[in-house]
This record gives structure tokens, sequence and C-alpha cells, in this order.
């Protein structure tokens, strides 16, 4: 019972958390500076960003990570979601689409196709406000491996394991018959004679 | 939907919530343990369950120790980074079991005296095939134990916010205390109860997701959002697809802790206990799976990967799903760590101070000294693991997924050498260092989902042309020795 009571109690989301102190005016977030400086290069199609808030010692709130586009460009696709209004742009980008919302500074993105791809952040107070923006994007480079290589790597990996099927199929079969041959004689196992080859 | 499940990523329970759980688990496992090892009453019984476990023990210490905490949180990791196609992947391991299954057979009835993977190649290859088998051997189940217990760590701080390290912590104690008080009888024991709860538990939480979640609209999402992620041509993942199996197939061809089952089962029961555990296992990663699919669709926050499935189960299903996953990622953290700790620590008597003490005593170590051996054994082993486990470096992939190039090279000499006679020493040594070599040349340049199929691949051509060179002339019989 009295677990029950813990659980039912305690087990809050952080959303309901305390309002922030009020460190809005002097808080600042920012990508991590290896990141800013060259662009993330991924052959898989997924990465993690990180980022830094300054200015907060005890920030206590959320982040938002949002693709960008230009500001020219048109705004979220069908099936895309827009959110961060009140974030303001991004330098050379407007947000078009959360990719993480969270308390951690780390986001993992992951299933992109080919192509290059900017993203901002945003630091959010207790109350779901916005207290600081990134300035510069973070940019990533998707570029998957080459078909070749996957095919490849898939027709070795099919090559080796048909042979270790093989090799205990053979072997099973090969000492069974031994056994069995064995036991009707009544006899301990013998080995087979064969010249087996690896 | 997006915006009704629109999630902040962050802990579901409380602290303190967590170390209540912590707390029930861990007597409720130490208890076990301790009754359950009273059995235990030689070395034998310690080491191997007095070599009589039957199917239904059999299966159940199969499916428990194969899923692992890696198995769900890794496969929704996989399916997360590499989509359908990684789901799929992770599966694959299944394949490992099927495969041993035979093997495991062959195993009992050419060593029915046998102890260990290790005793095996050194009476098979001597000292040339040993030397890299153990170093392979010990730093496998290093890596393995360290990864597991990270993920100890890692789980509770998601789900209860518990501090890493004193969450990693707790669960190697528990595990240790457990281990050291019953051996492989507390760690099969254990293992049945364990295998159990993870297998209802997946299944309901699988029910609950589902009923939560429209599987069309997570296509949708997944399709404008993540379209590689369905993608049937995902390169990475094609690139992965065989490299899992093939660590799954290295991890349990070599690895003590399958052999000290195969060792423990009654005669007869291993092919049969292990292809029954492969059948069991092959959904989990699936089920696991398509929590890291749903993950970006439903808008839910990852920062580390490898917390997607937990993260999500809890998300989507409330406090309730958070207490299901706490004891699923629990029993199948607790059911792998104490099977790594007693085969391990079989594997140090066994293989390294028994041969050291029988060399400078000429005599062979008794029961009692064996006991206090492996009880040391344990402790150190829980040791490095907290000590490799706190800095809380790497995702789990890319510390496990380390160990794959070696493991994989580690399949044609087990297979070879426990089939045919031409198998020959320098094969062994030859094809398990230039598999582990070169596979971890294709960790660093290509990346950890290529290492093990790399290793393998040349582990095998490597092993069949030296066989052909330096053929041997193995004799079976001899294994069946004292």
């Amino acid at each position: 019972m009295g677990i029950g009571w813990i659980f039912l109690i305690q087990a809050s989301p952080v959303a309901g958390q305390e309002p922030s102190n009020g460190f809005e005016s002097t808080a600042s977030v920012a990508f991590q500076p290896e990141i800013l400086e060259k662009p993330i290069v991924s052959n898989e199609g997924y990465f993690q960003l990180t980022w830094v808030v300054t200015g907060a010692p005890d920030f206590d709130g959320s982040f938002r990570v949002s693709e960008l586009v230009d500001s020219g460009a048109e705004g979220s696709t069908a099936g895309q979601e827009t959110r961060g209004s009140t974030a303001g742009e991004v330098e050379n980008g407007v947000p078009e689409r959360v990719v993480y919302e969270g308390t951690l500074p780390t986001a993992f993105v992951s299933g992109l196709p080919d192509g290059t791809y900017r993203y901002g952040v945003e630091a959010l107070d207790a109350n779901g406000r916005v207290i600081a923006v990134s300035e510069f994007p973070a940019t990533v480079q998707v570029q998957h491996w080459l078909a070749w290589q996957a095919t490849l790597l898939l027709a070795i990996g099919a090559i080796v394991f048909l042979a270790v099927i093989i090799v205990i199929v053979r072997g099973t079969w090969m000492h069974r018959s031994t056994s069995v041959v064995a036991e009707t004689n009544d006899q301990a196992p013998e080995e087979p004679t064969e010249g087996s080859q690896a | 939907m997006s915006g009704e499940f629109l999630a902040v990523s962050g802990a579901i329970l409380s602290p303190q919530s967590g170390y209540v759980l912590l707390a029930i688990f861990g007597v409720l496992w130490i208890a076990l343990g301790w009754w359950w090892g009273r059995q235990a009453k030689s070395y034998d019984g310690f080491a191997v369950a007095g070599r009589n476990v039957g199917l239904a023990m059999g299966t159940a210490t199969a499916v428990a120790t194969w899923i692992t905490s890696n198995t769900t949180m890794l496969a929704p990791q996989y399916a997360l980074q590499l989509g359908i196609w990684g789901a799929l992947a992770y599966s694959t391991a299944s394949f490992g079991l099927f495969a041993f299954a035979p093997m495991s057979g062959r195993i009992r009835q050419l060593m029915p005296k046998g102890y260990t993977a290790v005793e095996f190649i050194r009476r098979r290859y001597g000292w040339l095939g040993t030397v890299p088998f153990l170093i392979i051997s010990l730093f496998y189940a290093v890596t393995w134990l360290v990864s597991m217990s990270m993920a100890g760590g890692k789980l509770l701080n998601v789900l209860s916010g518990i501090p890493y390290e004193y969450g990693m912590t707790v669960v190697v104690l528990v595990c240790v205390a457990y281990t050291l008080f019953g051996g492989m009888y507390a760690v099969i024991g254990t293992d049945f109860i364990q295998s159990l709860i993870i297998l209802v538990g997946l299944v309901v939480v699988a029910i609950a997701v589902l009923t939560q979640v429209e599987i069309q609209e997570v296509h949708e999402k997944l399709q404008n959002e993540r379209p590689m992620l369905l993608s049937a041509f995902f390169p990475a993942a094609l690139m992965a697809l065989f490299n899992n199996m093939l660590f799954g197939f290295g991890e349990i061809f070599h690895s003590n802790v399958w052999w000290s089952r195969a060792f423990a089962m009654r005669e007869g029961v291993g092919p049969k206990a292990y292809a029954l555990g492969g059948v069991l296992w092959l959904p989990v990663p699936i089920v696991a799976g398509f929590l890291g699919l749903a993950a970006p669709a439903l808008g839910i926050g990852i920062s580390e990967p490898d917390t997607a499935g937990p993260l999500v189960a809890a998300t989507l299903l409330g406090t309730g799903g958070a207490l299901l996953v706490f004891v699923v990622v629990f029993c199948s953290l607790a059911s792998s760590i104490d099977s790594l700790l007693a085969a391990t620590s079989d594997l140090i008597v066994n293989d390294i101070a028994e041969p050291i003490q029988k060399r400078v005593t000429n005599r062979h170590s008794s029961d009692a000294s064996k006991r206090k051996l492996s009880a040391m054994a344990i402790i150190g082993l829980g040791a490095i693991a907290w000590i490799a486990a706190f800095p809380n470096v790497g995702s789990l992939a890319t510390v496990l997924f380390f160990a794959g190039p070696m493991v994989g090279s580690c399949i044609w000499p087990i297979l070879c050498g426990l089939y045919f006679r031409r198998a020959s020493p320098i094969a062994a040594c030859a094809s398990m260092v230039l598999g582990s070599v070169l596979g971890l040349v294709a960790y660093f340049l290509i990346g950890w989902f290529t290492a093990s199929l790399i290793g393998a691949a040349v582990s095998g051509v490597t092993f069949a042309v030296c066989c052909q060179i330096w053929p041997d002339d193995f004799e079976f019989a001899t294994l069946a020795d004292d």
C-alpha cells in the first residue's frame, strides 16, 4: 500500500516542475563548438547533436531542436509539425520541424536520406517559454554508403552464414551416423576417418 | 497524434520509486539465489549445477540469458538507427541459439566432465589456440558485463532519475551477491523466474503499446520524416544484417556462458533447450524494435538511442508502463549479469588459476579451494565491471560491438574444432588473430555494424587456407579424459 502511494504521488512528469526564477535575460544556448566548426557527416543517416546552456546555472527547463529551412522557403510540408514560433529566426533559417524535445542537452536524429540539414536549438523554462535561441545552426550532411558497398557486404555475409550452416549440418550428420552405428554395435562412439575439410 | 504524444524526455518515476523497486528485486534475487544455492554442495554443483538440468530449466535459462538488457535496449536502438532492417537484424541473433543446439549435444558428448569453452580449446588446439581464445573470451565477458552494468545505470536514470552511478552500482552489487551465494544453481533458478517475468512483461507491454499507437500513423509519420527507417535499400542496415547474425554466432559459439549451460544440462537436453530457446527469443527483438521505430513517429525526444525502448514504453504507458519496463529490463539485466559472472569465474578458476596452481604444486585443486577461487573471481569481475562502467563512456552498441570482430573470428576454430580432425592449432590461432585485427580495422574505418562480419569472413578464409597447409589429425576421444 505504502509503495503504491509512493508510485502514485511521486510518478510525476518533469513538465510539472516549478516555474523558472528569472534567468531568461542572461541565458544563452549554443551547439558545441566542434559541431559548429565543421558539418557533421553521417554515412548512416543518424547522428547526435549536443549543446550547452550558459548564464543559467540552475536551469531546470527543457530544449527544443528544430530542423531549419531558408527564410525564403515555403513553410512546413504536409505531415510535418511546425513549432517554435516564438523562438525567432536562427541565423540563415527558420524552425520548420521539431526533431527533439526533452530535458537533456543532446538530441539523437535518425532515418534521414541523403542531403544537407540544418538545426537550431531553443531553451525553454519550466513553463515552456523560450528563454534562449541558438545563434548559429548546426549543419549535418547525410551521405549514405554506396549501393555496391552495401551489396558487397551483404553478399559476403550471406556466404559466411551459408558456410556456417553447411558445416554444422555436415558435422552433425557425420557424427550422428557414427554414433548410431556405434550404439548399434554397443561400442563407444568412434570418430569418422574422413579427410574432412575445414 | 504527434501533438498528443509529443513528450518531453525525462524521468517518469520518482527516484524514491526507483529505489523501492531496486530494494524489492534486489532482496528477492539475493534470497532466491541463496535458496537455490543451498544445493551447491560441491564444485560441480556450484559450477555446472550438478550436470542435471532438465528441459524446462534449460530452455528458460537459454531464453533469459539471451534476452539481455541489450535485447530490450539495443533492439529498439537498432530499429531507431537502422529502421525495420535493424529490428530484423537483431532478431537474427536467435539463429545463434538454433545453430548452437546441435553443437551443445556434441559438446556434452565429447566432454562429459568439461567445465569451460577454454578447456575445450586448450585440449583441442593446445596453447597456440588457447592464448588468443582466452584473451578474446575474457575481453568479451568483461565488455558484456560492462555494457550491461551501463545499461542498468542508464535504465534507472531514464525511468526514475536515480543517478547513473548509484543505479549501476546497485545492479552490479545485487548480481554479484546472489551469484556468490549459489553459483550455477542460483543462476539457473533465478533465470527461470526471470524468463517468465520477462516474457509476460514483454507481451503486456506490446499489447498495451499497440492499443495506444496506430501502426498506420507511425508508418505515415516515418515515411514523411524519417523515410530511411522504412527503406528496403538502407545501405548501412543491409551492411548490418549479417553482421549481427554472425556476432550472435560468435557470441554463443565461443562464450563460456553457453558452454557452461551445455555442460550443466542433462544428456540430450541441450539441443532441444537451445532450439526451443531460439524460438521463444525470436519475436522479442521485433517487439522491442517497434518501440524504437515508434519514438520518432510519436515525437518522443531521444537523447541516447539505447534508452529509446524504455523511454517510449514508459511515456506511452505512464507510470504502470514505466514500472513494467523497469521490472522487465531489471530481470533481463540480472539474468545475464549473473550468467556472465558464474561462467567467467569458472573460466578463471579452471583455465587460469588451476593450471597455474597445478604447475606450482603439482596437485589438482580441492573442491573447497576452487569454491574459494570462484568467489574471489566473481567479486573481482564485479569490481572490474563497476570500474569500467562508472565513467559511462559510449553507447551500449559501441561498447559491445567493439568485441564483435573478436568473437566473430572465433566461429570457425570452435565449429570446425568440434567436428573435423583436420582443424589445426595454427589455423585456429591465425584465424582468431587475423580475423580480430582486420575486423577491428573495419570497426574503425567503416563502422561497428560491419566489424563482426569482416572478422568472421577473414577468419574463415584464414582457417580454411591454414588447414590445407598445416592439417592436424586430432583424436576426439582424448577430450573425454579427466
